[in-house]
């Protein structure tokens, strides 16, 4: 017997590891944060981390450093987008951790490549910069799962 | 190599060409600037790549070339990037209308034009100088039509 997958709320908030550079001052995010790579390397989604309270820690650690940042996407904003979607995947690093499922692939013809461009432009129109939480601050835990 | 204006003009390159615009040729001129930094930065990050390869950048830069041949009117862009990939990404944005020149790091993958508005979107790989022209005039409001 397997479990049901879980179902992700549409206030659900993704966050979603960038280059620095592709979020600039202004919050404006690029949209080759949300491109999938020709290679093949984002086939299964785009992946993302499922804003919690309490991983806020550990998704900080991962998210904040040199070289990257976390903009941020509400789950129902992508969804917005059919064939958008986004669905848990958790890892043992990451119990949080989820992917942003839909994207035709790129290599397959022109009609999918303006797709995955069209989608991709979208979802950085969508996504704002993030600032996590200072640590002990009291945020409200919401169930985003 | 990259050919800029000025240069272009000394040496007689583009003297047949007609830019009565003075805001052409400084968009000609920044687009050729910003995407000859780009072939300084690093060569690749955790992310990917960052530094396009040479050939991406001549790639580019004939295509700017070709815009100004146009003399549809070239402003500066708006944002000039790479992807993960490291394909150049030039946008030029007006209002809801968007191009954006895709130059590939890979030379066996062909360069391309997205374009779109609020309603439609479309991909062109005939980059010549007509279909360039017909996009920047759609940009620049001179043909209210969508390109196809």
């Amino acid at each position: 017997m397997t479990s049901a997958p879980i179902r992700l709320s549409n206030r659900a908030n993704s966050l979603r590891r960038v280059r620095n550079s592709e979020l600039n001052a202004s919050g404006k995010v690029r949209k080759s944060a949300f491109m999938p790579r020709r290679e093949g390397q984002d086939r299964d989604g785009l992946s993302v981390s499922i804003e919690t309270a309490e991983l806020s820690v550990v998704h900080r650690a991962m998210f904040e450093g040199d070289g990257h940042r976390a903009p941020q996407i509400l789950v129902g904003s992508v969804r917005d987008l059919p064939p958008l979607d986004v669905v848990a995947r958790p890892t043992a690093e990451d119990p949080a951790h989820a992917l942003i499922t839909g994207m035709p692939d790129r290599t397959l013809g022109i009609e999918q490549l303006a797709t995955v461009e069209h989608l991709a432009r979208e979802l950085a129109k969508r996504a704002t910069a993030y600032t996590f939480p200072d640590a002990g601050e009291n945020r409200p835990a919401h169930s985003a799962m | 190599m990259i050919i800029t204006y000025q240069e272009a003009l000394q040496t007689g390159r583009i003297a047949d060409v007609s830019v009565s615009s003075r805001f052409a040729s400084f968009g000609y001129s920044e687009t050729l600037r910003q995407i000859s930094r780009l072939g300084k930065t690093r060569e690749a990050d955790e992310f990917g790549r960052v530094r396009p390869s040479e050939r991406a950048i001549v790639v580019a830069s004939e295509v700017a070339f070709r815009m100004l041949r146009s003399a549809a009117g070239m402003q500066p862009p708006s944002d000039v990037s790479t992807d993960r990939d490291g394909d150049i990404r030039v946008v030029w944005e007006s209002g809801d209308r968007t191009l954006e020149l895709v130059c590939p790091y890979e030379p066996s993958q062909r360069p391309y034009i997205f374009y779109s508005d609020s309603n439609e979107y479309a991909i062109a790989y005939d980059l010549s100088v007509y279909r360039l022209g017909r996009l920047l005039a759609w940009l620049n409001g001179a043909i209210h039509a969508f390109p196809r």
